[in-house]
């Protein structure tokens, strides 16, 4: 089984690295990109926070589900943390199957599983000139989020 | 028992905090996230749509809590 799992800080590079896998007959990647709008309103970036260590856990666990379930040969998936900007990559996932339909059921239900029980939460940056809301999305997902900042209060 | 609970997302925002302490008698999820409500009337409303994770995992309202777990509230995540 070869899963791998990465959070980090910023933007993902905007291509992904040549990668392949021994006796994989497909490969898959996946790119999120953050939209420059969201009805109808702009946004710079969206802001995302994680729950550490219980996001890694989280993608780990779906990976190793999928894994047994769709016979697959390998999962690769990186999140961001923090700012990413509109246009630039904050989700990517890469499966290598054996085979096409097994990989492309693994990448969707992976990605629905992470929109679910991951504890990764996004916030819509509005332009500094105030123009736009708190509200974005991607892939077409609402974001529940505002864009003001939360302080770090504790009580 | 005094816990401490942290807060993301919707919830954290609605809170104003990222992490609260609370007072609970009965030492369940259930029994804190009733304390939460009362506490913070602004958490009650999104509470019903809301997890509890234990130490890194999600768990169900009737765990029993213990002083030293870890204790977040997951609300609706948004990663992707």
């Amino acid at each position: 089984m070869s899963v791998t799992v990465k959070i980090s800080d910023g933007p993902l590079p905007a291509s992904a690295e040549p990668w392949s896998f021994p006796g994989a007959g497909a490969v898959l990647c996946f790119d999120g990109i953050v939209r420059p709008s969201e009805d109808g309103r702009p946004i710079v970036g969206l802001d995302y926070e994680a729950y550490e260590p219980m996001a890694t856990r989280m993608l780990t666990q779906i990976a190793q589900e999928l894994f047994e379930r769709h016979a697959l040969l390998a999962i690769r998936v990186e999140h961001s943390r923090g700012h990413v900007g509109n246009g630039e990559v904050s989700y990517r996932l890469r499966i290598a199957s054996k085979h096409r339909k097994e990989g492309i059921a693994a990448l969707d239900e992976f990605t629905d599983r992470l929109k679910k029980d991951v504890p990764i939460w996004k916030t819509a940056r509005a332009p500094l000139s105030g123009e736009g809301s708190g509200a974005a999305g991607r892939e077409g997902s609402g974001v529940r989020g505002q864009g003001s900042e939360l302080g770090d209060r504790r009580e | 028992m005094n816990v401490s609970v942290k807060l993301f997302g919707a919830e954290a925002k609605a809170a104003g905090l990222r992490e609260v302490s609370v007072e609970i008698g009965e030492t369940t999820c259930l029994a804190l996230r009733d304390e939460l409500a009362r506490k913070i009337p602004a958490l009650a409303p999104l509470l019903e749509k809301c997890r509890f994770a234990v130490n890194h995992e999600f768990v169900e309202l009737d765990r029993t809590l213990v002083a030293s777990d870890e204790i977040a509230l997951i609300g609706m995540v948004s990663g992707g």
